[in-house]
């Protein structure tokens, strides 16, 4: 990870000789800084989700009238109406919508990557995922009681979203920013969407059904169906680690879930251990209740949550100011400038 | 289940223009004695031509088993590209600064693997048999591998990504432009050629000789090159 000092918009040069022939400055291979790092991760995984939306799956009449129309289930008219319009439409017309959801998911992550379009590529996200939120996640299960953040809840796409404007490239407190997210919108905003997202999932960990005591070993019993053998090897064992256990797994990762959503506000060393805290959790529920994304089955449309809410955790890491400096240092005496 | 074929189609008509276009690269490279990365042209050719006979098994020209012969003289050659840098980095400084000298063979380190992963996974296609994609859903013991080209996917399209990054900042300067200029005139007149004792590699670039040829559309083929990979391995997943 670098360091975000030194950088605008941002790069700081480094391993190459300003008098190089044939190389002018903006020529010259630079490293990016912090944020801008980050950004080209989250347009990464934009890529993931635009190429795993051509898989043959999508391409047939069950993506639209089956998985889409299938998350209206349970929840209010309202909300489930335009799911259902969307789905029978979807269905219909598989190959038009399937290929338009690649192209504009993938057109996502190259506007990020393209440092010309990088404010749209991002606005286009936020709008793209709240749409994606209702539509293609049934609001991630929030209305209809069966949020679980153990399998992604309240959905993955809400955390684009979240990063989008976290990492929007302007600087409302500048490089004095405690971490990266906070440059764009501030300490005390950054931390209260923070506070809000994990502690949601807290509360998500002890809502109705996830309270029983074998709700969390069916779920995850359950999702080792079209995993390669390893993956369901890894379900099977979860599954009866927690079996008869539910209540107090959750009780326990509600608890956890709380410390790291509160641990932002605490001195940097434990602000960092929290989010540190955070980023594990998020690996091991992407490993084990998320099956890395059930990108193994190819039914998969994104990565689901675990890599967004790392990513988000890399967001929040406060770095040492001295290794910003070592930084700065290096790309000065290596690069001869910063860009 | 079969991914649609005019979509393979698309893909596999990127890569043979990827190929032509590396193909041509080198040989105007030549002709105007102009920089570039021959080892890189090499392999998008390679790869270019393999990948098309993949997605559309009529373009395939030649069995699978010398597919995988070739990649894995390909990957020993970019191993040893990696060790070089390691043992010495600044190895070739020169002409090359608008890339990360390093990750560019790492990179293509990766690809090679990774055609040499999918032509060991898949199931050989006949030569010259009509059709689609010879490639599916990893079945059986290759499901158990299947993070293998999970990481391939995530590092090419982490690469891609990063390229499409750098790539605009790849405007020709005002002193690139002279150098252009003094390559289209009278041809090899005054341009110093870029020395043959290594394949072309960095060793063979030293000050003094012109601009880079098309850092932009290298990289535009790099990244074409890494969505296309990347698609067909996640279809192998």
């Amino acid at each position: 990870m670098t360091s975000e000092a030194t950088i605008d918009e941002g790069s700081s040069t480094l391993g190459a000789q300003s008098s190089a022939p044939g190389a002018t400055d903006h020529q010259l291979w630079t490293r990016p800084d912090g944020r801008r790092t980050l950004q080209l991760v989250l347009a990464t995984i934009w890529l993931i989700d635009g190429i795993l939306q051509l898989q043959a799956v999508f391409f047939t009449k069950s993506f639209g009238l089956q998985m889409i129309s299938g998350m209206s289930s349970g929840n209010p008219s309202v909300i489930a109406r335009p799911i259902n319009w969307s789905g029978s439409t979807i269905g219909h017309h598989a190959v038009l919508t399937d290929a338009s959801f690649a192209v504009v998911q993938t057109g996502i992550a190259i506007a990020i990557a393209w440092r010309p379009t990088v404010k749209i590529g991002l606005a286009v996200s936020i709008a793209w995922a709240v749409g994606v939120w209702w539509i293609g996640e049934g609001l991630g299960g929030v209305l209809n009681g069966i949020a679980n953040p153990v399998n992604g809840a309240p959905g993955a796409v809400m955390i684009y979203a979240l990063l989008a404007l976290l990492l929007w490239p302007s600087d409302r407190v500048g490089r004095d920013a405690p971490f990266i997210a906070a440059r764009a919108v501030g300490a005390p905003i950054a931390k209260g969407l923070w506070l809000v997202l994990w502690g949601s999932l807290s509360y998500f960990a002890v809502l109705g059904s996830n309270r029983s005591a074998q709700s969390l070993h069916d779920l995850i019993a359950a999702e080792s169906d079209g995993e390669p053998g390893w993956v369901a090897w890894i379900d099977r064992h979860a599954a009866s680690l927690v079996d008869h256990r539910g209540l107090s797994v959750m009780v326990v990762l509600a608890i956890l879930l709380l410390i790291v959503a509160f641990g932002v506000y605490l001195p940097k060393w434990a602000a960092n251990g929290a989010v540190a805290l955070g980023g594990a959790i998020a690996l091991v529920l992407w490993v084990v209740g998320q099956n890395l994304g059930a990108l193994f089955t190819n039914g998969a449309t994104d990565v689901n949550s675990g890599p967004l809410l790392i990513l988000l955790a890399a967001a929040y890491w406060r770095w040492s100011p001295h290794l910003n400096a070592g930084v700065a240092e290096s790309a000065l005496k290596l690069g001869g400038g910063l860009l | 289940m079969t991914s649609p074929s005019w979509l393979d189609g698309i893909f596999a008509a990127a890569m043979v223009a990827v190929a032509v276009y590396s193909a041509g690269r080198l040989l105007m490279a030549h002709r105007w004695a102009r920089p570039t990365h021959r080892d890189v042209d090499v392999a998008h050719i390679l790869m270019g031509t393999a990948m098309a006979g993949m997605l559309v098994s009529a373009l395939n020209p030649i069995p699978s088993g010398a597919w995988e012969f070739v990649f894995s003289v390909l990957a020993a050659w970019f191993i040893w590209r990696c060790y070089q840098f390691v043992r010495d980095p600044n190895t070739g400084v020169g002409y090359d600064q608008h890339v990360h000298r390093l990750s560019r063979r790492l990179i293509h380190l990766v690809m090679a693997l990774a055609m040499l992963y999918m032509f060991l996974a898949a199931v050989p296609a006949a030569i010259g048999s009509g059709g689609s994609m010879a490639m599916g859903t990893a079945t059986g013991t290759t499901a158990n591998f299947v993070l293998l080209p999970l990481a391939f996917v995530v590092a090419l399209f982490a690469s891609a990504i990063w390229e499409v990054d750098r790539i605009g900042r790849l405007s020709p300067s005002d002193a690139a432009k002279e150098q252009v200029a003094q390559v289209f005139a009278p041809i090899g007149a005054a341009s110093p050629t870029p020395s043959e004792d290594s394949m072309g590699t960095d060793e063979s670039i030293h000050r003094g000789s012109p601009a880079w040829l098309a850092p932009r559309l290298e990289a535009g083929a790099h990244i074409v090159m890494c969505v296309t990979m990347g698609y067909m391995l996640i279809l192998m997943l």
